[in-house]
């Protein structure tokens, strides 16, 4: 049953694509984020071979690509492509998907510092773009209209702040028992999305 | 937290082709880290490859059909583009002032053999009656300001999407676009797009691609 969410979850993605992406909020904090949690679901299919453990030690490549892909999709113009051009919504989907597969298994490695300074990292990010979206006075996406724009800004700041939260109650214990913090093995958290 | 070494190399590896392929990513979706918006990267692009018009239909407020690239060609004069639709209450109200200023503008420098003005609406319900009356309320001088309307859709859109003019429908019948000032040569390419809220600036471009001092 279990195996067959990500399945399921890809083709309901696929099946309101058109509807997911008629707002810019649904599109960048529903679509964009279920991505990588379809992702996640999708492992048992992807296989991943076991090798991908030796090129991503601590996960840090993965990460990384999860900073840098993060970051691209928040660019209003390569959202607005995504619309238009079908190689873009194709790569889109792609990056997020593997992404997603690669996540739980980059957080399961990396030491809870390594996972401090991307989920810091990425959180502010998110609420920088989400401040600017939420401020600037004129449209970013000729597609979208700017009312859309800021509630996208103001969930885009809430969805960091929600991250960052989860984040810190998930690894609460590593502060708690001081111990505890050179366990790396145990350091998984549940961000899994 | 172990380490090992061969594990960090390949990682290391990984990390570069992920930091390379990332910096490309961006590189290319920003236009070269100076366009983030669909918007800046159109003006950009534009800016720096001037861009035939393609042909379509016009359809004057006097109710005479003509072929734009003709009436862009034939005419030798620089001119400002603008797209609007006549019903708008908001950025094409504010668009409609400086354009009536920027007529004012044209007669007064006794520009108005080199440089002028066409508003295209955007609005399949914009037929004659409803652009003569636009023009009427702007006050608008067939020898400088024209206004015209498509009628054919699929000309339109071909239209719209060569000026990379995005229109959504908006609530209360409205309609959200880009709006700017086109500045199109004499040979009918786009070759300058400038915000709608800097009218002087688009002015002072057709006048100097006319050959007016500034």
């Amino acid at each position: 049953m279990k195996r067959w969410s990500g399945p399921v979850l890809l083709v309901l993605l696929v099946a309101t694509r058109s509807w997911l992406e008629t707002t810019m909020l649904r599109h960048m904090l529903v679509q964009l984020p279920l991505l990588i949690v379809c992702g996640a679901l999708l492992r048992p299919w992807l296989r991943l071979p076991a090798s991908t453990a030796r090129w991503d030690a601590q996960g840090l490549a993965t990460l990384t690509a999860a900073a840098f892909i993060t970051a691209y999709w928040m660019i209003p113009r390569a959202l607005e492509q995504a619309l238009v051009h079908p190689l873009a919504a194709g790569m889109k989907f792609a990056s997020l998907l593997l992404l997603g597969a690669l996540l739980p298994g980059a957080l399961r490695r990396a030491h809870v510092v390594v996972q401090l300074f991307f989920v810091a990292n990425i959180c502010a990010m998110m609420a920088i773009a989400g401040m600017l979206y939420r401020e600037l006075p004129q449209r970013l996406c000729n597609a979208y209209l700017l009312d859309d724009q800021g509630l996208t800004g103001s969930s885009l700041v809430g969805l960091a702040l929600a991250l960052g939260v989860a984040w810190c109650i998930a690894n609460a214990r590593h502060v708690a028992d001081p111990a505890d913090f050179t366990d790396g093995d145990q350091a998984t958290g549940r961000l899994r999305e | 937290m172990n380490w090992p070494r061969s594990s960090s190399r390949a990682t290391a590896l990984a990390l570069l082709a992920v930091t390379l392929g990332g910096s490309a990513a961006l590189y290319y979706g920003s236009s070269g880290f100076r366009a983030l918006s669909t918007e800046a990267a159109r003006r950009l692009q534009v800016a720096e490859n001037p861009l035939p018009v393609p042909p379509a239909r016009l359809l004057g407020a006097d109710g005479a059909a003509t072929e734009l690239t003709d009436e862009l060609a034939l005419d030798g004069r620089i001119t400002l583009v603008t797209f609007i639709y006549a019903r708008c209450q908001s950025v094409c109200r504010v668009l409609g002032t400086e354009l009536q200023q920027m007529q004012d503008q044209i007669r007064a420098r006794g520009a108005a053999s080199r440089v002028r003005l066409v508003t295209i609406s955007f609005d399949p319900r914009d037929d004659a009656q409803a652009l003569t009356g636009y023009g009427r309320m702007m006050h608008s001088d067939p020898e400088v300001w024209r206004l015209y309307g498509i009628e054919d859709d699929r000309e339109r859109r071909r239209l719209l999407d060569a000026f990379g003019v995005v229109v959504v429908p908006a609530p209360l019948g409205e309609f959200e676009h880009n709006a700017a000032f086109h500045v199109v040569d004499r040979n009918g390419n786009l070759v300058r797009i400038l915000d709608y809220t800097a009218p002087d600036a688009a002015l002072d471009d057709a006048l100097a691609r006319a050959g007016d001092p500034a």
